[in-house]
């Protein structure tokens, strides 16, 4: 008994660390080749981080404690940051 | 025992699987980026009358019609260690199609668009440490890095390299920062130490909300120019605020500049000078509508006297583009080409007065669409290239429409036509007017 507690126990850890890539199954078509979607490498766009940061700042102290909403606040200001410096006008110089 | 040991093993080989699966070093790799095509047809820009600042005198009344299409991408790879720490590079590579290949013009950047590519045109604008100083509100940035004034990029707006610390706590936000423009020395013959002829920025900048809906804040920057044999040290300290009344937003600020401008050994000048600003949004119907005033000082006798009323801005490392203008003021789209009839907030000595309104309006989730109109006039009249009938530079009315091809893959199609003031009347050759410029531009911009 104890024997198999341990086994499952085992399973389950290896389950947790496992990336996220193995879920699909044999018969599922690989939409990462097929469409570049749902990649377990894929990371957000920075406008995607923008709306995914506002939306979380946006659910308040319901969700989130103070120090934590400044945070997300904080990270949403560096985003805006980023865009802000990658459309930059100039550069040219004269 | 037996069943322990097998146990044991069948735990060890979890663990390594479980070690081999996170990565050995938390850095989180960041990568960003833009690209941008930028295509003109137009009577003012990559023509005869422009190099950075609109110059019609003594030319040909028609400058001819320039076609171009030009292109810039932007790397950003940005290694972060954790929240508190990150290494920021920015890279650029520009081109006009068709410009020239193999570095075969012996030039390097904003070079590469003719056939069989092949230059060498990296550009690199930004190389920081931005790290945050442990259980102290400090953040640290060291090393090239963006930098903009607090008054709407009149003063300087650039990457320049220095060191800024900046510190939020309760309702302030202090920032301190030194930076160095130009070390000249051992570039000259016979050379001179490093840090001997330099041009450096000290920076001062505090920042307070008063409440959610008004922010008030002060700015002083010392430049102390170094480079000739004389010193050159001006002050430029300013206020600036927001306020929030209901769907009205109304920000400014208004800025003095004093000190001794010494480039010219023969002819020492005091510097007072100054530039003010207001501007408002608010949501009209189903847009925004924007206006903007700004001010800036210039010098009826530029060099001849003992004081000099004209605004120093930094070089052309500036630029004012609230007025949203793609010809009277320096357009927000230009690449490394880049002509404006107002280039510098300087203006050639000569200072601006100038005026804006605009209305944004989105018809669709993917649609939008915006007007504007803008005049200018320069503060002063130096006798640059003669005296002239009148001041007024002109008037520009432009419109655009974006279309969001992607969340961020946008099209943009845009026109926009300068009527040209009573400044420039008979300035041409044979003391023609010159004909008005114009200009219809499609872009497309890509970032992520």
């Amino acid at each position: 008994m104890k024997k198999i507690a341990v086994l499952v126990m085992t399973a389950v850890a290896l389950s947790a660390t496992v990336p996220a890539m193995a879920e699909m199954t044999k018969e599922e078509k690989d939409q990462c080749l097929l469409a570049s979607k749902n990649c377990a490498t894929e990371v957000d766009s920075i406008q995607k981080r923008i709306k995914k940061l506002n939306a979380e700042i946006k659910k308040g102290k319901k969700v989130y404690s103070a120090e934590e909403i400044k945070k997300l606040q904080q990270k949403l200001k560096e985003a805006n940051d980023i865009l802000d410096s990658l459309e930059k006008q100039g550069g040219g110089g004269k | 025992m037996r069943i322990n040991k097998k146990c044991l093993a069948v735990l060890a080989a979890a663990a390594c699987v479980a070690a081999t699966a996170v990565p050995a070093l938390a850095l989180e790799n960041e990568f960003h980026g833009m690209f941008r095509l930028f295509s003109a047809v137009n009577n003012f820009n990559a023509t005869p009358i422009t190099d950075g600042f609109y110059l019609p005198e003594g030319q040909d009344k028609k400058p001819g019609t320039a076609t171009y299409i030009a292109q810039r991408a932007r790397l950003m790879y940005i290694a972060k260690a954790n929240d508190d720490l990150k290494l920021v590079t920015h890279f650029e590579i520009d081109s006009r199609w068709g410009d020239n290949s193999y570095g075969s013009n012996g030039t390097t950047r904003n070079n590469g668009g003719a056939i069989g590519a092949d230059q060498v045109n990296l550009e690199t604008k930004s190389v920081y440490l931005d790290f945050n100083i442990p259980k102290t509100p400090l953040n640290v940035k060291l090393g090239m890095q963006p930098f903009d004034d607090s008054f709407k990029g009149v003063f300087v707006g650039a990457d320049m390299a220095g060191a800024l610390a900046s510190a939020s706590y309760g309702k302030f936000n202090s920032s301190i920062g030194f930076f160095r423009f130009n070390d000249n020395g051992p570039n000259l013959t016979p050379k001179v130490l490093p840090g001997k002829q330099t041009r450096d920025m000290l920076v001062v900048d505090e920042k307070y909300a008063v409440s959610k809906e008004v922010k008030v804040g002060g700015a002083y920057y010392m430049v102390n120019d170094d480079r000739s044999a004389t010193n050159s040290i001006f002050h430029t300290l300013g206020v600036n605020g927001e306020a929030a009344f209901g769907p009205v937003t109304v920000d400014g600020f208004l800025i003095y500049q004093f000190g001794n401008l010494e480039s010219n050994p023969a002819n020492r000048q005091h510097l007072s000078a100054f530039a003010g600003n207001v501007g408002a949004r608010a949501k009209v119907g189903t847009g925004t509508a924007r206006t903007e005033f700004l001010y800036v000082s210039g010098e009826g006798n530029p060099g001849s006297r003992g004081t000099s009323n004209a605004f120093q801005s930094i070089d052309d490392e500036h630029g004012f583009y609230n007025g949203n203008m793609q010809l009277l003021f320096r357009d927000a789209y230009s690449m490394t080409i880049d002509n404006a009839v107002v280039y510098t907030s300087n203006n050639l000595d000569r200072g601006v007065i100038a005026g804006f309104v605009g209305y944004d309006m989105p018809f669709t989730s993917k649609l939008s669409g915006s007007a504007n109109a803008g005049f200018a006039a320069v503060a002063k009249d130096t006798g640059f290239a003669g005296h002239r009938k009148s001041n007024y530079l002109g008037t520009e009315l432009n419109a655009q429409a974006d279309y969001k091809l992607y969340d961020n893959l946008t099209a943009t199609l845009r026109g926009a036509y300068v009527i040209l003031g009573d400044y420039y009347e008979g300035v041409a050759a044979n003391g023609q007017d010159p004909q008005n410029p114009y200009m219809a531009s499609f872009m497309m911009n890509y970032s992520f």
